[in-house]
């Protein structure tokens, strides 16, 4: 890979929100992650180079809200990353440092998926999403979706409170277990 | 050709899968429940899934969640692997309406080959042995009307059934009544599907099964058969490949009758037909298809050096198979021991804990299917089966032996095995002689090395 294709590509994502980054050119791999604990494992095999890969498919991994950027804890955290400890040295290439999550999130009742899906923020496509941060929610409201092949599970809240975080973006592929959404049961 | 293999399974089996992709160019992804996150294949993969918690009913039996997970990662084949919904016709018919390709036959022929009394129709329609027996019963009127026919014992069968539920041995016409009606709603609640047949219980019987692939292309072959008798309540212990000492001309005829089989039922991927052979008698009986891959397919793949699973990922992507039935060559014996963690003392009960010593046996002929490490907590939601060792040799005796030192020689802290009881029934002098039936580890072997070992 040319250093210019390299330094394009490297800005590319530092402008980004993205959290890893694959790249295949011919047999050049190049793998960027935000992630402290990531490593070359997750580059693909020789074999499948052109091949588009699975990390950049529409993803668990995709995208998210800037804010959002650390996944809360283990139960948020991808499977990725709780692999058990790769073995290998570094990662070809690694820019930034993972964003900090602020002391709100922590603090609020977290609720998780239920199970693989889609996550959807409101009930229509077009309709005003549910919640959006700061509203006002009561026990057993709708918060979201999360649907699992055309079978939309209604993601309700466990108390009453404020939202203050929205940590998954509508339409976004979303793992059993990880952060939807955080409430402030206080606020 | 296929790219992108989602693996629906946990396990010994989703690294066994892990490795085939990899050896034919494919990427994986694997699903995981919440309680898999650190198994052993998550390492292998490219990309690891969470789809639901650690319950099997909504992580790896939900296929609505195995497909989300295929489609999220773009995945275009699933491998089911063994058990869980690995024989559900839904999922071949969801696959395809997601345009997936199914691992396997397709929904129709898992229907054709999975349901008992159909598949027993389908070989007695080619003048298959099915040996003696009944279709479906209508009730317990046609039930003992059966039963005078055949003579006792009987055995009631669940018609969709499997893994010995719906099940039920009847010695006499005062049982039959209570039996039937008892195995039927066992057979409701286990498979939708109470329909039950019957068949006459040969009382000193041994295992045989045929290992076919069909590349539904042409070609249906068949890699040897194995002996699978050394079972205790239907799950199986030791398996070992060839099957041995057959009674003249059985071995040929169960290749031929199970490739015939498979050949008519329009199928395609890996398949096992079940066969019982009376040693008495020196009589055979088809019983039953698998109609998926099996825990003890590497024992065939070590005797004719065919991979099963690289062959079903092939079929599945519209190849034909990589070689021909001419191609086919047993060469030595390979038998393979199931170690799990349980504690046969108390009736196998399971013992799930975290594995803090992992050091499995090496050597010429040996081969470990696992998915232990050190380090690794055994989760108490699923089967208890931590390895399968399986040792290769010229002839049963050296494999055995190879076998025996591989058990020696593996060492597990953290949880216990039966590793220690698979070593002692290796040691039998019935199996060393091959003097054993389908009921001898529970009706010989286990009462007199219960006794000694709960003693010491």
């Amino acid at each position: 890979m040319e250093a210019e294709v390299m330094k394009a590509l490297l800005e590319a994502f530092e402008q980004s929100d993205w959290q890893e980054m694959t790249v295949t050119i011919g047999g050049d791999h190049l793998y960027v992650s935000r992630r402290p604990d990531a490593s070359a494992e997750a580059l693909p095999h020789p074999s499948v180079a052109g091949g588009s890969l699975p990390g950049s498919a529409p993803a668990v991994s995709e995208p998210s809200p800037p804010s959002t950027a650390v996944p809360e804890g283990g139960n948020g955290a991808s499977a990725r990353e709780s692999e058990p400890a790769p073995a290998t040295g570094s990662a070809p290439a690694r820019t930034g440092s993972a964003p900090t999550v602020t002391g709100q999130v922590a603090d609020g009742v977290e609720i998780t998926a239920p199970s693989v899906g889609l996550f959807w923020r409101a009930p229509a496509p077009g309709a005003p999403p549910f919640v959006q941060v700061g509203s006002r929610v009561a026990t057993g409201d709708t918060l979201a979706i999360v649907e699992v092949m055309k079978l939309m599970n209604h993601i309700t809240a466990p108390s009453d409170g404020r939202v203050d975080a929205i940590l998954a973006e509508n339409g976004a592929a979303v793992e059993f277990g990880q952060t939807l959404i955080v409430i402030d049961p206080e606020g | 050709m296929l790219r992108r293999v989602l693996i629906a399974n946990r396990g010994e089996i989703a690294v066994r899968i892990a490795r085939a992709c990899r050896e034919e160019g494919l990427e994986t992804v694997l699903a995981v429940s919440d309680a898999d996150r650190d198994s052993l294949a998550t390492r292998m993969v490219d990309r690891v899934i969470c789809i639901g918690p650690a319950a099997a009913a909504q992580s790896y039996l939900d296929i609505e969640r195995l497909l989300a997970a295929a489609t999220i990662a773009g995945c275009d084949a699933l491998h089911p692997g063994y058990g869980f919904v690995s024989e559900r016709p839904e999922l071949p018919d969801r696959c395809a309406e997601e345009g997936i390709a199914f691992v396997g036959p397709t929904a129709e022929a898992m229907r054709r080959s999975g349901d008992k009394a159909m598949a027993r129709a389908s070989a007695r329609a080619l003048g298959i042995s099915v040996g003696d027996g009944s279709d479906v019963l209508a009730g317990v009127e046609e039930a003992k009307d059966t039963a005078e026919r055949l003579g006792f014992p009987v055995l009631l069968k669940a018609s969709a059934g499997g893994g010995g539920r719906g099940m039920r041995r009847v010695d006499e016409p005062g049982e039959l009544a209570g039996a039937f009606i008892a195995a039927s709603a066992e057979a409701r609640q286990a498979f939708g599907d109470g329909r039950l047949f019957m068949e006459r219980f040969v009382t000193r019987a041994r295992h045989v099964e045929v290992q076919v692939l069909a590349d539904g292309v042409g070609q249906v072959v068949h890699l040897g058969h194995r002996d699978c008798t050394l079972q205790r309540r239907y799950q199986k212990v030791v398996e070992e490949a060839p099957a041995f000492d057959l009674p003249d001309g059985v071995g040929e005829q169960i290749l031929h009758a199970a490739v015939a089989l498979i050949g008519s039922l329009a199928y395609t991927g890996a398949a096992t037909c079940e066969f019982l052979v009376d040693q008495d008698r020196g009589t055979w009986a088809f019983l039953e298809i698998n109609a998926r891959l099996q825990v003890e397919h590497p024992v065939s793949e070590l005797v004719t050096g065919h991979d099963i699973v690289r062959e079903q990922l092939r079929i599945a992507g519209g190849a034909p198979l990589s070689f021909s039935l001419s191609e086919v060559e047993l060469s030595g014996h390979a038998i393979e021991a199931r170690v799990n963690a349980e504690r046969p003392e108390q009736n196998f009960m399971p013992v799930p804990g975290t594995v803090t010593r992992w050091q499995a046996p090496s050597g010429p002929g040996i081969r470990i299917d696992t998915a232990c490490y050190e380090g690794w907590s055994v989760p108490p939601y699923y089967d208890s089966l931590l390895a399968k060792l399986i040792a290769s040799g010229s002839n049963r005796e050296a494999a055995i032996d190879r076998l025996r030192g591989a058990l020696a020689d593996l060492r597990v802290a953290g949880v216990e095995t039966t590793a220690p009881f698979v070593l002692d029934v290796l040691d039998h002098a019935d199996v060393r002689a091959g003097r054993t039936h389908t009921r001898w580890l529970e009706e010989t072997f286990l009462p007199a090395w219960t006794e000694k070992a709960v003693a010491a």
